[in-house]
């Protein structure tokens, strides 16, 4: 899935420690998002929606060409 | 703009790291004042009943070691728990089969000393269990 949290993060000026710490996570885990290793579970991906003061869909954008149940 | 400053560790991740080594040096500690007596006192190739006891002895501080990679667990975040736990099952494996063939290869007579096979499957087990995490991290 990808996301916009690296942009979003660089807006406001902010580390990857300082959202780790913001979120309450590692900053392995961070990086892992912003690099797309790995998809956040829906209560983070909520308190990182809360963070940035976005929509979830805005932060994060699925890619359907992935998805083996999409019909396209 | 931010990349130079992204390697440095979070507050939450430097107050894990010291809560980790604050759980892992006592159980360090303990296992070197364990060991140490069962190797001065436990005479484990005499002949006493006692020497079952001090050959367990060394399972406490071992115990204290589960309790840290416990508590480090429950202290992690979702994605840290996601590769510990992924690499601890990869590591689980590779113990289990190890325990197979070291025991396979004792059966065929290999000659391989018998007090040697329980440590080279913790071995394989811990050294698995490393690089499946760094594996898991990176990939």
């Amino acid at each position: 899935m990808d996301n916009s949290i690296r942009d979003l993060r660089a807006e406001r000026g902010w580390t990857q420690a300082a959202l780790a710490d913001l979120l309450q996570v590692s900053r392995q885990t961070v990086n892992a998002l912003e690099t797309g290793r790995y998809d956040p579970s829906l209560p983070l991906a909520f308190r990182l929606a809360r963070l940035f003061e976005r929509p979830i869909e805005e932060i994060f954008a699925h890619d359907e060409s992935l998805d083996p149940t999409s019909t396209r | 703009m931010t990349s130079d400053l992204d390697t440095t560790p979070s507050r939450g991740d430097r107050d894990r790291s010291r809560a980790y080594v604050r759980d892992v040096v006592p159980a360090m500690g303990a296992h070197v004042v364990v060991v140490s007596a069962v190797t001065l006192w436990g005479h484990l190739d005499g002949s006493s009943p006692w020497r079952f006891a001090w050959a367990l002895l060394p399972v406490l501080p071992a115990a204290l070691f589960v309790r840290a990679v416990v508590r480090f667990l429950a202290r992690s975040d979702e994605y840290a728990r996601l590769v510990q736990l992924t690499s601890l099952a990869v590591a689980f494996a590779a113990t289990m089969l190890a325990c197979v063939v070291l025991g396979m290869l004792a059966i065929a007579g290999s000659g391989l000393p018998a007090v040697l096979l329980p440590w080279l499957a913790f071995g394989a087990g811990m050294l698995t269990w490393g690089v499946a995490a760094g594996v898991v991290t990176h990939r």
